[in-house]
């Protein structure tokens, strides 16, 4: 028992040493954002001498942070509306409607999680090209495409879990199929919903390559502003540390969302 | 209040699998009618076929004279209660059933109050915010059956609805079902596999084996007069006792032992054709045979001796286990009668009540 013990405090110390590897960028990220350059480079571990918000104001100016915002949130929230949308649509179909041709769909959409983005990166632009879809709206669709694979496996592996009774008395009770879909069965399919927005949220927020070969620079992401903003600002830190403060908080507000939302959506899918 | 109507229907799967073959069935108006037969024997698919869950291969199904072949389960007005509940784990009790009267846009406080009505009836007044994961089995099923009635549909559906719940919960259950049904009066028709189900619920039991009807009747009746020996040995537990013997003039004799056939029995066999030396099955219920002495006395000449393997005393009853002839016996004898296992008695015969089967095509010689 007392070995147990024993065992218990070294995991707990070995959690915390690792929990402080994976904090210190954030730590590091956040206190020298507050720092002027000159204090970043007497002093990177220590607590800022006085707060400099000056940082945050430029930063948030040479940024363009309100448009690249919206640009990224509209881009991200669009696609991942979409994915989860049609990718659970697909699952239902896929899943309720057995036949050799649903079987290969199926097949078709796994094997297409293999092939990696940069293979088709450049016919996949030209080819949107010449639709005149290099734009914000194209790259939606790619993100689709991309995102849709992975989604469908998860959502068709989720639905072999729901008794398809739920959809015989869905029927019975007087729905059509798609009622049955939108009103039983996609509320049930919550806790793969919330992980494929996690999954992609955080793919399509971050993503830097594919926005940048389609997106004009008025259309520009938060993750594209902000490689110019280093190329402008190698140098001085202070200003790049609190841009890159900036752009984390609005996926830091999502998964604290997103983290409630899990829990809640774990327990509501319980059957039985 | 409907009257159903199947006509010579089928059921075929994949072009060549015949779940359901030539059923036909009227029911009536308010009638409970029950589905039983084993696992395979095609009950739930003619039941989900009534509900238009399955398509319908060949002929014709029809509810108040309208044929419902191609009409969707909505505009069938029926409600149906499923084996595992089916209840949307989502929705509290109220939403459950309150969904199909949303779906066909009923006015909010009229679906409040049908809601409540059934919830009253049920007892789930208080339950009605909870989730189907804070219900226990029993409550649960009460829920699917009130999704079913607020609807106050034509016909109720039942797909084995108690097989999921233990046992002392199930009879309540089935009395309560009962009780519902005499309250509604709703046409219904009743699934299980379960024989004292059928016996205890139904108005109308329909004996199914391998997608055939093997016969429709009253409990009584289907118990007191099987068409054939599936259904002497379906129904009734411990089923019905099967001896194969000899015709011997007026004695039917097993192995050594002969048992004299009452007149009209006798009369039955000769008229359909069977003479001495003709094999025939015996059916005898166990409750009819006897080992008191006063049947004995009066019946001499059909008893016969018999070595007991097992006596299983149940507390009502007495089950003795037996052999004649190397062919199995059970007989259920007052519980006060003191026979043990390894005992030689008498047992006493009562050929009145029994039926004689033919044993190319196992049906009842009725003459």
């Amino acid at each position: 028992m007392k070995q147990q013990n024993g065992k218990n405090y070294w995991v707990e110390i070995l959690g915390i040493f690792l929990a402080l590897i994976w904090l210190s960028p954030f730590y590091l990220m956040v206190v020298n954002s507050f720092k002027t350059n000159r204090d970043i480079f007497e002093d990177v571990l220590g607590l800022p001498p006085e707060a400099v918000f000056a940082n945050y104001v430029q930063a948030f100016h040479d940024l363009d942070f309100l448009n690249a915002l919206w640009n990224s949130t509209f881009i991200t929230v669009s696609s991942i509306v979409l994915i989860i949308i049609f990718s659970s649509m697909a699952g239902y179909a896929l899943a309720r409607n057995k036949s050799k041709l649903s079987g290969a769909l199926l097949l078709i959409f796994v094997s297409a999680m293999l092939i990696p983005f940069q293979a088709v990166m450049i016919t996949l632009t030209s080819f949107f090209s010449s639709f005149q879809m290099l734009n914000q709206y194209g790259l939606i669709f790619m993100y689709l495409g991309f995102g849709c694979s992975l989604a469908i496996f998860l959502y068709h592996g989720a639905m072999t879990g729901i008794s398809i009774t739920l959809d015989e008395a869905a029927t019975i009770d007087g729905a059509s199929r798609f009622q049955t879909f939108w009103y039983i069965i996609f509320p049930l399919l919550k806790p793969i919903s919330v992980t494929v927005a996690i999954l992609n949220v955080i793919w399509i927020w971050n993503d830097y390559l594919l926005p940048s070969l389609v997106l004009s620079s008025e259309e520009a992401t938060i993750p594209i502003n902000m490689y110019y903003f280093f190329g402008e600002y190698t140098r001085q830190w202070d200003l790049a540390l609190a841009g890159l403060t900036l752009a984390i908080i609005p996926i830091i507000i999502f998964y604290f969302f997103a983290q409630k939302q899990i829990i809640s959506g774990v327990t509501d899918g319980a059957v039985k | 209040m409907a009257e159903l109507k199947l006509d010579h229907v089928y059921k075929i799967f994949d072009g060549d699998v015949t779940a359901v073959s030539d059923f036909n069935l009227n029911i009536e108006d308010e009638e409970f009618i029950v589905f039983v037969g084993p696992s395979g024997c095609g009950k739930s698919t003619t039941l989900r076929m009534i509900a238009g869950l399955e398509g319908i291969s060949d002929g014709d199904f029809y509810i108040d004279d309208k044929r419902m072949n191609d009409v969707s389960p909505k505009d069938r007005d029926i409600a149906m209660v499923f084996q595992n509940y089916a209840l949307y784990p989502h929705m509290n009790v109220f939403d459950n059933m309150a969904f199909g009267l949303k779906l066909r846009k009923f006015p909010k406080e009229d679906i409040k109050k049908r809601v409540e009505e059934a919830s009253d009836i049920l007892g789930l007044r208080d339950l009605l915010d909870r989730k189907p994961k804070a219900l226990s089995g029993g409550q649960r099923q009460r829920v699917a059956l009130g999704r079913a009635i607020v609807r106050n549909p034509k016909v109720f559906l039942m797909d084995e609805p108690l097989s999921n719940l233990d046992a002392k919960l199930r009879v309540q259950m089935r009395s309560e079902i009962i009780k519902l049904h005499q309250q509604l009066k709703t046409t219904t028709v009743y699934v299980t596999h379960d024989q004292t189900e059928a016996m205890t619920m139904a108005s109308r039991i329909v004996i199914m084996k391998d997608g055939v009807i093997q016969q429709i009747g009253a409990p009584r009746e289907v118990y007191t007069y099987p068409e054939n020996v599936f259904v002497g040995g379906f129904i009734g537990s411990p089923s019905m006792n099967f001896l194969t013997g000899q015709l011997e003039n007026d004695l039917f004799k097993i192995g050594e032992r002969s048992l004299k056939i009452p007149e009209g029995k006798l009369k039955a066999l000769r008229d359909s054709g069977y003479e001495s030396g003709a094999e025939i099955i015996l059916g005898i219920r166990p409750e009819d045979l006897h080992d008191e002495q006063v049947f004995l006395d009066t019946m001499p000449e059909a008893k016969a001796d018999v070595s007991i393997d097992l006596a299983e005393l149940t507390g009502s009853e007495l089950v003795l286990y037996t052999k004649i002839a190397e062919q199995n016996i059970v007989a259920i004898v007052n519980p006060r009668s003191n026979i043990y296992q390894g005992d030689q008695i008498e047992l006493g015969f009562d050929l009145n009540k029994a039926h004689f089967f033919d044993p190319a095509t196992e049906q009842r010689i009725k003459g």
